[in-house]
Parts: C-alpha cells; structure tokens; sequence
C-alpha cells in the first residue's frame, strides 16, 4: 500500500551531504534525494511503497504540487496524506521568521551583491537547528553567533545583527502556521499529526 | 468560529439568511483576509460598474483606512485576524470559494477584482487591459497615470526578476528580497495621492489659477 507523507527535508552540512527526511525513517533509497536540488527546511511529499520511496513531489511557496520522480501520479490513488512537519513547525517557522527580518535589513542591492553567502548562511542554519526543539533566545543566540562567522563585510553583519536582535518572537499563531499544500485537482484528506 | 461564518455563507446561499450580517463590503473584506490581500484595494466589477466607482474603490484610498476598514469588517464577524490569515491554505481556499459562489447568488455576475499592482510590481494584472475588456471609461488622466505605473512595471521587473516562481520554493533570501522591491513599490505606487492629484490635475490647475486671479 503506497503511504504519501509531506515531510521537511534537512541536508547535513558536510561537502558531499546526507539527507534525511523528518519523521520518516529507515528508506531504503535515500539516496535518490541527491539527485534533486533539496535545500534543508524544504518541505517535499513522498509516496512510499513499504520502505521504498515511488514518487517525490515538490511543494512551492505558495502550496503548489509538482512531481519530480516517479512515473505514476500516486497522488490520483491515494485518500489521505500525513503531514509530518507538525512537530518541526515551530523551530521552522520561528527560524523563518528571524532570518526574514534580518535579511530585510539589507537594501535589494546588498542581498542581490550577497544572495550565495546569504543563502549558504540559511542553509546552514535550517540544518543545524531546525530539527530540534531550541528555545527562541538560544536560536536568536546562535544565528547571532553564525552571522559573525561569515565572511560578509563588517557593515552587513551589523545591520542584520542589529535587526535580529529588535525582532521579537513570532506569536503563537505564526509558529504553529502549517505548510501549505494545494490540492485542488484531487480529493485527499491530510491528516496530520498532533502538535 | 468559521464553522459559524460557513454556515452563515451556506444560508446565504439558499436565501435562509439576512443580507445585513454579511454584506457585499464584509464578504469583500473576508474573502481579501482569506486570500491574504487585506492590503490590496478590491472592487467587485459588474457590468454597472463606472468609472467612477472604480477610482473610488481602487485608486481614491488609503491603505491606512483600507486596513481599518477591512479589520473592522471581520470585527463585526467576531473574528480573530490572525487565526484568519495563519489558516492552511486548503481551510482558506474552501472558503473563500465559498465566498465567491455567495457574492455572485447574491450580487449578480461579477468579478473581484484586486489592483494587486498597486502593492507589486511583479503581478502580472494589466489593469489597463483589463477595464478595456469591461469597456469601463475611466478619467483621462487617472488612465495616464495607469499606463506609466504598468510601464514602470515592466522597468523594475526588467532589473529585478526576482519574484517568487510559483513552482518553486523560495529561500528566505529571495522572500526577503521580494518583500523589500514590494516595498520600494508602495513607496511609488500606495499613496492615493498620486492617483487624485494626477487625476484632478486640470481642476487643481484651474483651481489656481482662480485663487490668483482673486488675489
């Protein structure tokens, strides 16, 4: 029976990279992950057949589907998806919400100039501590302390200090904001998994 | 809550329900929440609508008091705004669905319209386009000012084509980028000023001239 899962996925930091997905464990073909362009905190649906993965597609921003592996639409076959991500919500959401506001406290030039330092920064930072439950202070503390670490230049790294240290936390709503799947083209129920 | 505004739309579709509580102006106001374009001046375009009407609703307001306005709205439902707009997507869409199918039963044929490129310059609305195929006339100069918007338009999406793909998922960099041009944008674009001033351009000019002919 094909099981579909919306899952996060966290690629590790090392230079040949391991992925994994959130809450799901023991694929016997992880390995397939290499092959697509998957960035830490990114949230994918999988079909699995027992402990193999059929079928993978991609979530956009705006809750879009899109199928990048496997050659069957599980997605017609199936009644329910399980959404994983409930339990990496709040790390996510909150890890989002940091880095937006620091980021916005550069000018469009400067994070054009910056976009690859900016998005290794981010990365680093979902796959470091998106999977754990860290309080907010620690989070803030670590982003603090991996934004002093780059090489950007001294003027950046101030004003995205400056910025993350004004932003407050996200309120309760926001953190627990679900990720959005539009499935409008099929008739599935997603169940998810209690917070 | 929304399992009381549903049944609330339910009735009104099957004309069980007064019209008072939800009114063409607050079904526009939840449906703007839960499209997330609060912010985004909308009209419901009839084939009655003039030009007129359009300036008013899209152009001759503030963001300031369309946020009010739309805030008070959902109010007067006993809504809470920010369990409105943190909705999964699959909640909001089924509503506002729903929303839709209530305005045209009971306002007649239609369409929403939001001027979402009053707030971006990456939508890809042509307002210009758009009232010519409803073949609604508008001022002049309002239509002047229209046209430099949408030509400005193409100008910033030319240097900045950053906007959020929608197959792909975006980076927070990307997302902070594309809110940072969308508020470079407003700064140009949301003022209800440059709509009224460029509009009564003639009329402030004879205006004056008038004063100071009476000096």
């Amino acid at each position: 029976m094909i099981n579909i899962s919306l899952v996060f996925v966290r690629k590790s930091n090392s230079t040949i990279p391991d992925f994994s997905l959130l809450g799901l464990n023991n694929i016997s073909n992880i390995e397939i992950l290499k092959s697509h362009k998957l960035v830490s905190s990114q949230p994918i649906l999988v079909a699995l057949l027992k402990d193999k993965i059929v079928a993978i597609y991609l979530v956009s921003s705006i809750g879009k589907i899109n199928q990048i592996h496997g050659t069957v639409d599980y997605l017609n076959e199936t009644e329910e998806i399980f959404d994983l991500t409930g339990k990496f919500l709040k790390s996510y959401n909150t890890i989002s919400h940091l880095l937006l506001n620091t980021f916005k406290s550069l000018s469009p030039e400067e994070i054009i100039t910056f976009k690859n330092y900016l998005n290794a920064l981010e990365e680093k930072i979902f796959s470091n501590y998106f999977s754990n439950d860290i309080p907010f202070e620690i989070i803030k503390r670590h982003i603090s302390r991996d934004i002093r670490k780059t090489t950007l230049t001294t003027i950046l790294k101030s004003k995205m200090l400056s910025s993350l240290t004004k932003t407050s936390m996200p309120m309760k709503n926001i953190w627990n904001k679900k990720i959005d799947l539009d499935l409008e083209d099929y008739d599935i129920k997603i169940q998810s998994q209690p917070l | 809550m929304l399992e009381k505004i549903e049944l609330l739309l339910q009735q009104k579709i099957h004309n069980h329900s007064s019209s008072k509580i939800l009114s063409l102006e607050i079904l526009l106001s939840l449906h703007s929440y839960l499209i997330l374009r609060y912010f985004v001046p909308c009209a419901f375009i009839t084939d009655f609508t003039t030009g007129e009407d359009l300036a008013k609703e899209l152009f001759f307001l503030s963001s300031k008091n369309l946020l009010i306005k739309n805030k008070n709205n959902i109010k007067k439902l006993n809504l809470n705004i920010t369990d409105l707009i943190s909705l999964p997507l699959n909640k909001r869409k089924k509503l506002y669905l729903l929303i839709e199918e209530v305005i045209l039963n009971c306002y007649g044929e239609g369409e929403i319209y939001y001027d979402c490129s009053r707030m971006s310059p990456f939508c890809d609305k042509n307002i210009i386009n758009y009232i010519a195929s409803k073949e609604i006339e508008i001022n002049t100069n309002l239509k002047k000012v229209l046209i430099d918007r949408q030509n400005k338009k193409e100008i910033f999406k030319k240097k900045f084509d950053n906007q959020p793909k929608e197959y792909n998922w975006n980076s927070v960099s990307d997302l902070a980028l594309f809110e940072k041009l969308n508020e470079l944008w407003q700064g140009l674009w949301d003022s209800e000023e440059i709509y009224k001033l460029y509009s009564y351009e003639d009329k402030m000019i004879d205006a004056l001239i008038l004063k100071k002919s009476e000096l």
